[in-house]
């Protein structure tokens, strides 16, 4: 399945805002959101996101951020790296409330193979 | 009340293996537990906050109240609290996960001393 699509379907899942997937270097590949939200100029800060975490990660000697959320007063973002083909990507979800957490991380694990085939092509 | 008594409750927590009172430019205030080095983690966590301040405000999410950064073998929790921040290590394997990891009534007492209100 193509990207779009499969974002549509992230979409889907109850309590999810916008869904996004941005490469390493930032550039937003795909985004899709309930609210019309404009999601092309949040790549840079999901590659710098990426990048100060991986640091930390490093720090505690450890390879890899499996995770990252971000409580906010609007709700949390939630960030999945990916790794697909040698390259990494990061999934964007903002959400509605901390109460959607749970079971958007349960259905987002279930897309996430999807999503890194359809990266791949 | 001192600032090693706020926090004393915060070292029950299930797992964890540090806890780090720092300031917002990354100055490390004070530090539980071992293996890494106190100076080397606060400019890491002050790195990651200072990202995540700019990140999502273009996006109108408003402030960040949290964050939690989970890895293979640890989460890394992070607080804003009054002009410093709390970062605390759990070690996965050995903590009961849970979000939120503690209640806002736990930070109380640190959020008073920091304020010089205790």
């Amino acid at each position: 399945m193509k990207l779009k699509p499969l974002l549509q379907q992230v979409l889907e899942i109850r309590g999810v805002k916008s869904a996004a997937l941005v490469d390493a270097d930032g550039l937003v590949l795909e985004g899709v959101s309930a609210e019309g939200t404009d999601l092309s100029f949040v790549g840079g800060a999901i590659a710098s996101s990426l990048a100060s975490t991986k640091t930390l990660a490093g720090l505690l000697g450890e390879g890899r951020v499996t995770q990252t959320t971000i409580e906010y007063e609007n709700g949390p973002v939630l960030m999945t790296p990916l790794e697909a083909e040698g390259k990494e990507y990061v999934a964007v979800l903002t959400l509605d409330g901390a109460n959607s957490l749970g079971r958007v991380r349960f259905q987002l694990r279930k897309l996430l193979p999807e999503l890194v085939q359809a990266v791949s092509h | 009340m001192s600032l090693r008594v706020a926090l004393r409750p915060l070292l029950a927590i299930d797992g964890l293996v540090a806890l780090l009172l720092l300031t917002a430019d990354g100055l490390p205030v004070e530090m539980f537990g071992y293996g890494v080095r106190a100076e080397k983690l606060a400019a890491e966590v002050a790195g990651v906050t200072a990202v995540t301040r700019r990140a999502f405000g273009e996006l109108g999410m408003g402030q960040p109240s949290g964050q939690r950064i989970e890895l293979e073998g640890h989460n890394v929790h992070i607080y804003p609290i009054a002009d410093y921040y709390l970062a605390l290590v759990t070690d996965r394997q050995n903590a009961h996960f849970s979000a939120p990891l503690i209640q806002e009534s736990a930070l109380e007492p640190l959020r008073l001393e920091l304020r010089g209100e205790s």
